[in-house]
């Protein structure tokens, strides 16, 4: 039994892109896109996930994999919930921006913020800074070159365990 | 956007993900075959947070707080 990675959360991969799509509607109202479009962007959405779903977990399972092979990070930390969230996250805007649908994942974009948001604020965290540069970089197009690979999902990580150590 | 409007849209999008969900199940159950991505010893490990999970289930974060820093 070697899949490893993909079939320990391939049930998280599904139950978080559900998280993603129900995120949709408060993401499209806060990025401001036309309200008459509504329907037909979720639509749109929602089957570009559907069609590219084999390929959008495998990505995601290979980048989460890349991640923790190259910060040698211990198999029992292999994944968490900023893990999923970032990586999914990433994996279907890649999806959505090569099926020309560079709105629609630019709002989706909001959507992981939002989510990523919601994780720290579990864990007793407000950062309203860290989301307005987020959202910047989101909506400049920005975050690849300003952040990389994997600068969005450390910076939120980094928060989260620098902070509790601190109020250790 | 009125609050009415967005609770339409939050219903329409929990109909619609619950569909997609269920479409991506079936397609995904039988077919994914990922090994060449994953070390055999991460198999069976996680720490996802179950709390986590079940406060997005309950739609906890689906507020007025839900990017409200922008």
């Amino acid at each position: 039994m070697t899949r490893g990675l993909e079939l320990t959360l391939k049930g998280n991969f599904i139950n978080f892109t559900k998280f993603f799509v129900e995120a949709f509607p408060r993401s499209y109202d806060k990025y401001g896109a036309d309200p008459a479009e509504f329907d037909d962007n979720l639509a749109l959405y929602t089957q570009t996930i559907n069609s590219k779903c084999d390929e959008i977990y495998r990505m995601t399972a290979r980048d989460i994999n890349t991640y923790i092979n190259l910060y040698s990070i211990h198999v029992n930390q292999s994944a968490d919930e900023f893990k999923i969230i970032y990586y999914l996250g990433r994996a279907i805007e890649k999806w959505l921006v090569k099926n020309g649908l560079a709105e629609i994942a630019q709002i989706h974009m909001f959507a992981m913020i939002g989510l990523l948001d919601f994780k720290l604020e579990t864990l007793g965290y407000n950062k309203p800074k860290l989301t307005k540069a987020m959202i910047k970089l989101i909506r400049f197009g920005k975050i690849d070159e300003e952040l990389g690979v994997t600068g969005c999902y450390l910076t939120y990580k980094c928060v989260s365990t620098a902070e509790k150590k601190l109020a250790a | 956007m009125t609050r009415t409007n967005i609770a339409d849209w939050e219903a329409r999008a929990q109909v619609a993900a619950a569909e997609l969900c269920k479409k991506i199940d079936a397609a995904v159950s039988d077919t994914l075959d990922l090994a060449f991505v994953a070390p055999a010893d991460a198999n069976g490990t996680n720490s996802l947070s179950s709390d986590f999970v079940d406060r997005l289930d309950r739609r906890e974060h689906l507020t007025d707080q839900f990017l409200a820093a922008i």
